[in-house]
């Protein structure tokens, strides 16, 4: 009855206004691009406008090998992984790890009279009550030992081990700290363009925030992460009106540049625990077999495109020590747009072996709306269950 | 006059449902002049996608979704400033002229009406029996269509396109959902297309998350939980506590 009434009032307010509504002229939609490398809003320091490569490009090898396609996966692991409710009450998106695995944690407000943060629910405590965590949201994006707060134009770092906190000319924007704790790195982008023409510029900073300098300008492109203490990666094109796209590893030191991958769309890059890998997609190209998963040793040595049927979404298994690149895994969820169940399988991007590690006749899982994280640990996923939006967690088997 | 008697009716009830809706309550409302029966109707999702060729790499696939995105929060003020500030449509990243399809039977309203936005070609489908109208917009070029002409369901009746107009900037297809006849408001397509948007979303390495409402923050955080958009309204993300803060 509610919905009804609702549906009328819609009807009615439309009815009021079309007689006085402005003119959609300035109604236009944007394309999703949230995969690539995030860049920041705030115009300061400037980027530029042109479009203009660094004077240090050096443009380099291309991936030599010949990119080969995987099997199907086909084995079933025993005994079959089960999925545990953790949360009740539709409770709730976009979960995250405690550092030590033990926690899954999520944004909320329980209650009225409760406090908005951190919520936590142990892994070992199925469907109780949830904890709270702190009110400082930054957590959520945290590494083990640094926190980074944005706010309006200020950046800023604490330092866990000791509580200590620093502003780093960033101008709000997030940054990237380097593997070895001793710079940071981040991209300042004229997002006020449109997105034809953004350009980003890299910046390059000391931890404490000293000895800010621009080290390249990035049509639009921007920045990923480190890929290890000297090098970044990065995305970019050679112009503004260039049709494809690069994906670097940039030295820091030299500012030469190691071509990764070039392809007119790509998204979702992400590197490997070990930093050893880099997987994107690649869809629509003029090209079609270049469409699809891409595997890219970030040294430009190795490359592999996986097969269609893996297409979908993906995540890297992180390791409890930390990965060799001979023990980083792919975990991913093959796309079927009519399946009633998800299922995951895990690709060995050194061999090239898939393993399928849950059936969805055993294990019938859904994920709603792409919400799915793996542990620090590497041995269990939290996702929101699609049927009841709740949170489920699924222990993966061993490696 | 049947469909003002009716909401004539229901103008105090709808006041009072209003006071009680739950601030989560998700909902895809018909427009005026449609009757509960049909409400009721619309419920079964009486659309389709846009498109003949199932998802994929080659063809096509969700891209933003409908509503409390983060990406709009950071334009609310900008390119949705005028649709409530959230993104009132649906994008589906494809090639430049892929095939699209008529997502219901309906009559041809308008062609290239640039005050509807989303340029360079948009296509306006009326489709009365529903209570609804359909956008399709960044077309490839004019479709060769007439206003008053029939399409029925699965009809290709435009070719994708590239707000840039470069076919390698942002090439996708923006779809919405509007009331019939005024075609002010706009819905979340997720509650009205027959698919599997779960399904959809499992692509790539990311989480489509939401913009927060950090004094409400279970407020508008699933595809099928937003709220619906007026041409000319208030902007409704223009949170006091958001999160994130930025990009």
């Amino acid at each position: 009855m509610i919905a009804a009434g609702l549906l009328l009032l819609a009807g009615a307010l439309a009815a009021c206004n079309n007689e006085s509504r402005p003119p959609d002229a300035s109604v236009t939609a944007t394309a999703t691009s949230v995969e690539v490398a995030a860049v920041a809003a705030q115009p300061s320091p400037s980027a530029t406008d042109t479009a203009t490569l660094t004077p240090t490009t050096e443009p380099t090898a291309t991936p030599t090998t010949t990119p080969t396609s995987t099997p199907t996966p086909t084995a079933t692991p025993t005994p079959a992984p089960q999925a545990i409710q953790l949360t009740t009450g539709g409770c709730c998106t976009q979960p995250f790890w405690s550092p030590d695995s033990q926690q899954v944690r999520f944004i909320d407000k329980p209650a009225a009279d409760q406090p908005v943060g951190i919520w936590g629910v142990s892994v070992d405590a199925p469907q109780t009550a949830p904890e709270f965590v702190t009110d400082r949201l930054e957590e959520s994006t945290a590494s083990p030992d640094y926190l980074i707060e944005t706010n309006g134009d200020t950046t800023v770092i604490e330092r866990r081990a000791d509580g200590q906190r620093w502003t780093v000319p960033a101008g709000g924007r997030t940054v990237y700290i380097s593997p070895d704790e001793t710079r940071i790195a981040w991209a300042v982008t004229n997002s006020d363009a449109p997105s034809s023409n953004q350009v980003s510029a890299l910046w390059l900073a000391n931890l404490d925030g000293s000895d800010a300098q621009q080290i390249a300008t990035l049509p639009r492109g921007g920045l990923s992460g480190w890929i290890s203490n000297d090098v970044l990666f990065i995305s970019s094109r050679e112009s503004l009106d260039s049709r494809q796209q690069i994906l670097y590893a940039l030295s820091v030191s030299d500012g030469t540049r190691t071509e990764l991958a070039r392809a007119e769309r790509m998204r979702g890059q992400s590197l490997s625990p070990s930093g050893a890998w880099l997987v994107y997609y690649v869809t629509f190209d003029s090209d079609p077999s270049k469409n699809g998963i891409w595997l890219v040793s970030t040294d430009g040595s190795q490359s592999m495109v996986l097969d269609h049927d893996l297409f979908g979404a993906y995540q890297w298994r992180n390791c409890p020590d930390g990965c060799t690149p001979e023990e980083d895994r792919l975990l991913m969820v093959p796309f079927r747009p009519d399946a009633t169940y998800h299922w995951l399988v895990e690709l060995n991007p050194a061999t090239g072996e898939v393993r399928q590690l849950t059936d969805p006749d055993v294990t019938p899982i859904k994920i709603a709306n792409g919400d799915w994280r793996v542990s620090p640990d590497g041995r269990t996923i939290a996702f929101v269950e699609s049927s009841d939006r709740n949170i489920w967690l699924l222990d993966l088997p061993e490696g | 006059m049947k469909r003002k008697t009716l909401l004539a009716q229901f103008s105090r009830f709808v006041l009072l449902a209003v006071l009680l809706l739950p601030a989560n309550a998700s909902f895809a409302a018909p427009a005026e002049g449609v009757s509960g029966e049909q409400a009721s109707q619309t419920d079964e999702r009486p659309f389709i996608l846009p498109f003949a060729e199932p998802p994929g790499p080659d063809t096509w696939l969700m891209a933003q979704t409908y509503g409390n995105t983060v990406g709009a929060y950071f334009n609310r003020n900008t390119t949705y400033r005028f649709s409530g500030g959230i993104h009132f449509g649906v994008d589906f990243s494809a090639p430049c002229g892929t095939e699209i399809v008529a997502i219901a039977d309906g009559v041809v309203a308008l062609v290239d009406a640039t005050a509807y936005g989303s340029l360079p070609h948009n296509l306006i489908i009326d489709h009365p029996q529903l209570g609804y109208a359909t956008l399709y917009g960044h077309l490839l070029e004019r479709p060769n269509l007439t206003p008053g002409q029939e399409v029925k369901q699965g009809d290709v009746v435009a070719l994708s396109g590239d707000p840039e107009e470069t076919c390698f900037g942002r090439p996708h297809l923006h779809l919405e959902i509007r009331d019939y006849p005024g075609r002010g408001w706009k819905y979340n397509p997720i509650n009205l297309i027959d698919a599997d948007w779960d399904n959809l979303a499992l692509v790539g390495s990311f989480r489509s998350g939401f913009e927060r409402d950090l004094d409400d923050p279970r407020k508008w955080q699933q595809l099928d939980d937003q709220p619906p958009a007026v041409t000319g309204g208030p902007i409704l993300n223009n949170f006091a506590n958001p999160w994130p803060r930025s990009r």
